[in-house]
């Protein structure tokens, strides 16, 4: 899924030489990738918002690729794969690599820069937020760290701009690294032996061996050594009691820190600021909570109040019940006064009485405060506190702390998530969030939606819908945790520091998913509504309605025209429960209706494109087993909770 | 322990009240042997022990661990200890765990322990799992 800057151009057009941004998790690569090329990608303040290669153009037409953040060479996982795919193949014909440091974690960087030295490639070393590290106290001696490394350095503060010219000017000079370790002999006749099992045209020859050495099982497979290097890798087990990966590391590692000892000096210990209490209290055991539900809170009052309420009221009751739709059903019938047309434009199920007014005046004002406010979350850093906060419900599932990542990310769009669960490290752990995001995470259009419709239920029926969601995500969960064979990786988790988010980064990062949006989900809305009124032409609907009444009216009891709601939810969730919405706002549900729905649709499937994603992430077979799951799960708890309501007479 | 009345330090476990009295053994108060006021001995009542972690507050850190070995998950929030080394049979955590910095050698500071142990190394927080820091083994400096 690589996107091309520029129209109609393709993208493995690398004559001028492709340049690669490589660099530790969360150090502004996509920043800096942002301002060379001008295009977007996500930026946050935590790791792993790049998942895959994201490509664009410099000024002077090369290509750029942006790689997700790696802290070594030899990571395993499938994204650290792309970086080591794109680095070691030679497929592509690269002029230079540029490595993204922070200036604040400098002996990491190195460590990186140590490996990056083997493949003897031109690189540029970029040290990002100077800025913050002079607010520590750092001093970093880049000149004398550029002649111990024999390339550039260039000093930037990338969110702010400084440093991007001298950047650019830079990888005219690229040159190759002066190799910083010395590795103690054994290793160095190791990695020579493996060396020679290699073909002779192979570009990156050392680096490919030392990356076999650290036990890269799949590039083994490929030059078929599997026996030959076990061989030599048992033998250096044996000598030195050590596995080779860790002696490799350890090595690189105790160079990298000797480098950065060397060109940096911390001149004053800063007092612990506002940003360090912050970071502490919103993972305390005791005031991380207040500041939770204050989150919670906040968030609900922009999108659920004034978003769902104050914002939509006016869209729809204003501006598209007062203005646009009566204008539109004025001047269809004027121009074209055929049946058949005013009905597909305006009608019930029209496509400007629906789809736009759905998509535009329900869920858009919604989703851009919910956009707003994820952004500003983001780049606080709040996000992995939350993680911590939660590691021990998370624990339950079966799941390590990190994946609260992917589904605090389904907050804004499950699909996405889904995608960017690669950064777990056990199948079984991305099979898990998998299953849960699409099974009870609300993406951001629909949570928006949700939120809206609470002020139907009050604080009481949110609280018991919030309740219902997260124990049928507990109970799966576990259960599914006890059944899916695996492990849990164990729970290690970088915290970024709490930042004040840049406000013109959120209304960049706003509006970019508010594009998405449009360009993403109002043509599905649009398919959604052409079929139901293909249904409802051909009175399929209505038979749907009488099929599907034993469900939806005797099991959850809802009125039969619920089904269409249903039905469109199959298709995008949060249409569906924009149609609810509708019905809501129409008064043709009571309260408890309301509640039900609510948790019935909160349970669908996210959105066909989710469905189709986990069909390329993990097979046909995995996809249909979790749509068998979710879709029959989502009407038996909505059942239930229907049941316990009417037992128990609870009125709101 | 140091009365709050009239400032005598007094050691809480030898103090004449509970040797005299018969209900001393459950008691969680102890009177100061100078002035005779009463304090209440947090380390004695579990109710302040269960909030104790709740706040993640540590009870005066045992002297055993002052200048010696204990286990990242053993040492008393907000000290600093050196690691001397990472007992795992895990090579991906033990991997993880160098990349970011923890090593043999380098200096750690216990943040606190729960929801989640978060640990600072130089200028990086961690959040670790409870198992991890009990594999980290650290000496802690007199």
């Amino acid at each position: 899924m690589s996107h091309c800057a520029g129209n109609g151009e393709t993208c493995h057009d690398d004559d001028n030489g492709v340049i690669v941004l490589v660099g530790n998790p969360n150090v502004g690569k996509s920043v800096i990738f942002g301002a060379l090329t001008g295009r977007y990608v996500t930026v946050s303040n935590y790791p792993g918002t790049t998942v895959e290669l994201a490509e664009g153009r410099l000024p002077d037409g090369s290509v750029i690729v942006d790689t997700p953040g790696t802290n070594t060479l030899y990571g395993n996982s499938d994204d650290e794969r792309v970086t080591r795919d794109i680095l070691l193949s030679g497929e592509r014909n690269l002029r230079a690599v540029v490595q993204v440091a922070d200036a604040k974690n400098l002996r990491r960087a190195l460590l990186l820069t140590s490996q990056l030295a083997e493949l003897k490639l031109p690189v540029v070393l970029a040290i990002n937020m100077v800025d913050e590290a002079a607010a520590h106290g750092i001093r970093l001696d880049s000149e004398r760290l550029s002649r111990r490394l024999g390339i550039e350095v260039v000093p930037m503060v990338a969110t702010r701009g400084e440093g991007l010219d001298r950047l650019l000017q830079s990888l005219q000079h690229a040159r190759p690294l002066k190799r910083l370790d010395s590795y103690t002999p054994e290793l160095e006749s190791a990695i020579d032996r493996v060396e020679m099992l290699l073909p002779d045209d192979l570009p990156a020859r050392r680096a490919t061996a030392m990356r076999l050495l650290a036990g890269d099982t799949e590039l083994a497979q490929r030059f078929s050594l599997n026996g030959a290097l076990s061989d030599i890798q048992a033998e250096i087990a044996t000598r030195t009691m050590r596995p080779v990966k860790s002696l490799l590391i350890e090595q690189q590692i105790s160079a990298a820190w000797r480098l950065a000892d060397e060109v940096m000096t911390i001149h004053r210990h800063q007092r612990e600021g506002i940003a360090w209490n912050l970071s502490r209290w919103a993972v305390h055991p005791v005031w991380g909570w207040p500041i939770l539900i204050a989150v919670l809170f906040a968030v609900y009052k922009l999108v659920g109040e004034f978003g769902a309420g104050t914002l939509v009221d006016f869209m729809e009751g204003t501006v598209f019940g007062e203005w646009i739709n009566p204008l539109a059903t004025r001047i269809v019938d004027a121009a074209l006064p055929i049946p058949f047309i005013h009905d597909l434009l305006v009608g019930d199920y029209g496509l400007i009485t629906m789809a736009l007014t759905y998509g535009l005046a329900l869920v858009l004002p919604i989703v851009s405060l919910f956009f707003i406010a994820f952004s500003i979350l983001e780049d606080s850093g709040y996000l992995p506190r939350l993680a911590v906060m939660l590691n021990r419900a998370f624990m339950v599932m079966g799941l390590n702390g990190k994946a609260v990542l992917p589904m605090v990310l389904g907050l804004g769009c499950d699909t996405m998530a889904t995608l960017s669960t690669r950064m777990l490290e056990t199948r079984k752990e991305r099979l898990l969030t998998t299953l849960l995001l699409a099974l009870g995470v609300p993406c951001s259009a629909q949570l928006g939606v949700i939120l809206g419709m609470m002020s139907a239920v009050g604080p009481a029926g949110a609280v018991i819908w919030a309740g219902v969601i997260v124990a049928t995500m507990l109970a799966v969960g576990l259960i599914a945790a006890r059944l899916l064979p695996g492990d849990r990786s164990p729970f290690i988790l970088e915290l970024p520091p709490m930042r004040l988010p840049r406000i013109s980064n959120i209304l960049i990062k706003t509006a970019a998913r508010v594009e998405w949006y449009l360009k993403e989900v109002l043509p599905l809305f649009a398919i959604g509504t052409l079929l139901l009124f293909a249904l409802d032409r051909t009175g399929a609907l209505v038979l749907a309605e009488q099929v599907a009444s034993p469900i939806v009216v005797g099991l959850l009891g809802l009125p039969a025209a619920a089904t269409g709601a249903f039905l469109i939810g199959f298709l995008r969730r949060d249409y569906g429960a924009a149609g609810l919405f509708a019905m809501s706002l129409a008064g043709e549900l009571t309260a408890q209706q309301v509640l039900v729905s609510l948790i019935v649709i909160t349970l669908f499937m996210p959105c066909i494109a989710n469905l189709l994603l986990i069909v390329k992430e993990f097979g046909v077979r995995v996809a249909v087993n979790v749509a068998g799951i979710v879709f029959p799960l989502a009407f038996a708890v909505g059942g239930l909770v229907n049941a316990l309501l009417r037992a128990f007479g609870v009125a709101f | 322990m140091k009365c709050s009345l009239c400032g005598l330090e007094y050691d809480e476990n030898a103090v004449s009240c509970h040797a005299a009295c018969p209900l001393a053994r459950h008691c969680t108060v102890v009177c100061c042997p100078g002035c005779g006021y009463q304090t209440p001995d947090t380390s004695k009542s579990r109710l302040a022990r269960s909030l104790r972690r709740v706040f993640g507050i540590n009870h005066a850190p045992a002297p055993e661990t002052r200048g010696h070995r204990c286990c990242l998950r053993d040492l008393a929030t907000g000290k600093t200890g050196r690691v001397i080394s990472v007992d795992t049979d895990n090579e991906a955590v033990a991997e993880r765990l160098l990349i970011m910095g923890i090593m043999p050698g380098c200096d750690l500071t216990l943040v606190q322990r729960r929801p989640a142990i978060v640990v600072r190394a130089g200028y990086t927080e961690l959040s670790l799992e409870d198992d991890i820091a009990k594999a980290i083994v650290m000496e802690v400096p007199a």
